[in-house]
């Protein structure tokens, strides 16, 4: 049972951060979120192939990243997940991670869809 | 966002990633400040050491190679660098990275996600604590560069420094006054700084030291005799100041000490040597007087005894011949006089009246201030000097007046007749040498006498009224009594 009531996608985060950036705001959101789309999928997969390596610096480098940059778009729930990523990394506890990749992904491709609908409107 | 701030700075931004580079990039710039970046902790660190013009540096935790702790090491560890403010943005947000990057030196920790609202204060807050840091690093520089300068003055100059307490001991000297005192080993600290001087200037010394700490004002340097360890004494031109706190209470007297032993040595062999000269003068001149004489007589006699016409002319010759003679020898006892003795204070009413009185100048008023004129002894010459001219030349006078005013921050003292004064064609040469209807020596030796303590004098009278001498005597050269 999903037990988080955070939102998958924060919309007054993204608000916020446009109103930051003035009159070149929307359009540098809407750059960085193809970036964006672009960028967690190989994020994803290099973690993934650390995870097979064993090689804990990596996860734990690659998944304190996707925490901020999720946080940063308002993608709390991915955010959080990826803390949790995070911490087992520090704790050398690898191989409870693969189980939460899936969600990752899961958390993910939500995120993505909000933020097209957030770009779109 | 509200409000662009003013104050520009130069910001590095050290983040791996790139999207939260080019985001963290673009709130900064839209700040107003210049940024540049870095993706890890290897060329932040060279790119700081190539170009350390940086204001604020926000830096990651989490870098790929050397980690966020090890940069903060390193840009606290870099000269030129180590002032620099930085600002850790993180995700790692325990509070055991808090504290380790706070003890490590960073100005602040701002956790990810990033809120740009807290970048921009904590971001002012930062370039104001660069500022400062800038300003205090000026000023210490500016102080060390100044104490660097000072120090060479003290410890190379040739003019000997001690600091007294205000106990009256020595509590700092420099090289030169020890060497001075013919100790440079460090010696005399605790000293009692009268006990440093000669005993026949120690009174002196101790009036010096009182009068500084009372008076408050700049005192004109005194000549005080030193005792050195060698048992010769060394004379030295001494200069004392009051370092005082802010109620102006004393809290040491600083003590710069001229050797003028070797220009007392000079000064003195002068004398010396003026004197022998004078000796020399007197008696030539008395043997020449008394041949004069002579020669004056067996030529007056000549004169009774001669019958032949034809030579008379020639006689008349020969005598005021003999008579120039005489008037120049006359000149030269005058002259070397002259510079001989220092100058003295003279008060100005008595001198002129005693200096005429003997003319019996026609119609006498002597109107001056209550001054007395620093000049050489001879003054009195140059005041005779004025009414004998008056006498000679003036025709029929009724009236000699001295005065005297102010003109600026010169003395004049003026004298005036009403005689027929002096023809504008010979203005400028009756202070000439040999220029005159006597001897042509009275004017010269005035102006001689009075160039001697910086004194001028001119003719500004008008032919046909009478004569107007005027006398310029500079500031500090005349006091009132």
């Amino acid at each position: 049972m999903d037990t988080d009531v955070r939102p998958v996608l924060d919309r007054g985060v993204l608000d916020r951060l446009v109103d930051s950036l003035g009159a070149t705001g929307p359009s540098l959101i809407d750059e960085l979120i193809i970036e964006l789309g672009d960028d967690v999928p190989v994020q994803f997969t290099t973690l993934e192939q650390a995870l097979e390596h064993g090689d804990a610096v990596t996860v734990r480098r690659v998944a304190h990243t996707l925490k901020s940059t999720a946080a940063l778009f308002g993608g709390m729930r991915l955010s959080s997940v990826m803390r949790t990523i995070e911490a087992m990394a520090v704790e050398g506890r690898l191989v409870e991670i693969p189980f939460l990749m899936r969600s990752a992904r899961e958390e993910y491709a939500a995120f993505s869809a909000l933020l097209g609908q957030w770009k779109a409107s | 966002m509200e409000g662009i701030v003013t104050d520009i700075g130069r910001v590095l931004i050290i983040e791996d990633d790139r999207i939260e580079r080019r985001l963290l990039g673009a709130i900064v710039e839209r700040l107003g400040h210049s940024v540049r970046f870095a993706e890890d902790g290897e060329s932040a660190l060279e790119s700081l050491k190539a170009d350390p013009m940086v204001d604020v540096v926000l830096l990651d935790l989490i870098l790929p190679g050397i980690d966020g702790f090890a940069v903060l090491e390193g840009i606290k560890q870099m000269q030129g660098i180590e002032h620099v403010p930085v600002i850790v943005v993180s995700g790692m947000d325990s509070m055991k990275a808090i504290i380790r990057s706070i003890e490590q030196g960073a100005t602040d920790f701002l956790p990810k996600p990033v809120d740009p609202v807290l970048l921009r204060a904590r971001l002012t807050s930062s370039l104001a604590v660069k500022r400062y840091r800038d300003q205090q690093r000026e000023h210490l520089a500016e102080v060390s560069a100044f104490s660097a300068r000072l120090q060479a003055i003290i410890e190379g100059g040739a003019i000997g420094i001690t600091i007294i307490d205000n106990e009256g001991r020595l509590v700092e000297t420099n090289p030169a006054f020890r060497r001075m005192l013919g100790d440079d080993s460090g010696g005399f600290v605790g000293m009692q700084f009268v006990d440093m001087l000669d005993t026949t200037s120690r009174e002196e010394g101790i009036a010096l030291l009182e009068e500084a700490i009372l008076t408050k004002e700049h005192l004109l340097p005194r000549e005080l005799a030193f005792w050195r360890r060698d048992a010769v004494n060394m004379w030295g031109s001494v200069s004392v100041s009051v370092a005082r706190d802010p109620q102006g209470n004393p809290v040491f007297t600083i003590c710069m000490v001229a050797d003028t032993t070797e220009r007392r040595r000079y000064e003195e062999a002068l004398r010396r040597a003026n004197a022998k000269l004078n000796i020399l003068n007197t008696m030539t001149r008395h043997d020449i007087s008394n041949q004069l004489t002579s020669v004056m007589g067996h030529l007056s006699l000549t004169q009774e005894l001669n019958a032949d016409p034809a030579l008379n002319s020639g006689l008349d010759a020969a005598e005021e011949a003999l008579r120039v003679i005489r008037r120049q020898i006359a000149f030269t006892r005058d002259y070397q006089d002259i510079g001989v003795h220092a100058p003295v204070w003279q008060p100005l009413r008595e001198l002129i009246l005693r200096a005429v009185e003997p003319l019996h100048p026609p119609g006498l008023t002597v109107e001056v201030l209550a001054v007395e004129v620093y000049a050489d002894p001879m003054l009195e010459r140059v005041f005779y000097t004025f009414v004998e001219n008056t006498r000679r030349h003036g025709g029929e006078v009724t009236m000699c007046r001295f005065s005297t005013s102010l003109s600026g921050r010169d003395l004049l003292i003026v004298y005036t007749d009403d005689g027929i004064g002096v023809p504008i064609e010979e203005k400028d040469r009756i202070f000439e040498q040999g220029v005159g209807k006597n001897t042509g020596f009275g004017l010269f030796l005035a102006r001689e006498i009075l160039s001697f303590t910086g004194s001028e004098i001119v003719e500004t009278g008008e032919q046909g009224k009478g004569v107007r001498f005027e006398i310029r005597v500079p500031e500090g050269n005349f006091r009132s009594l």
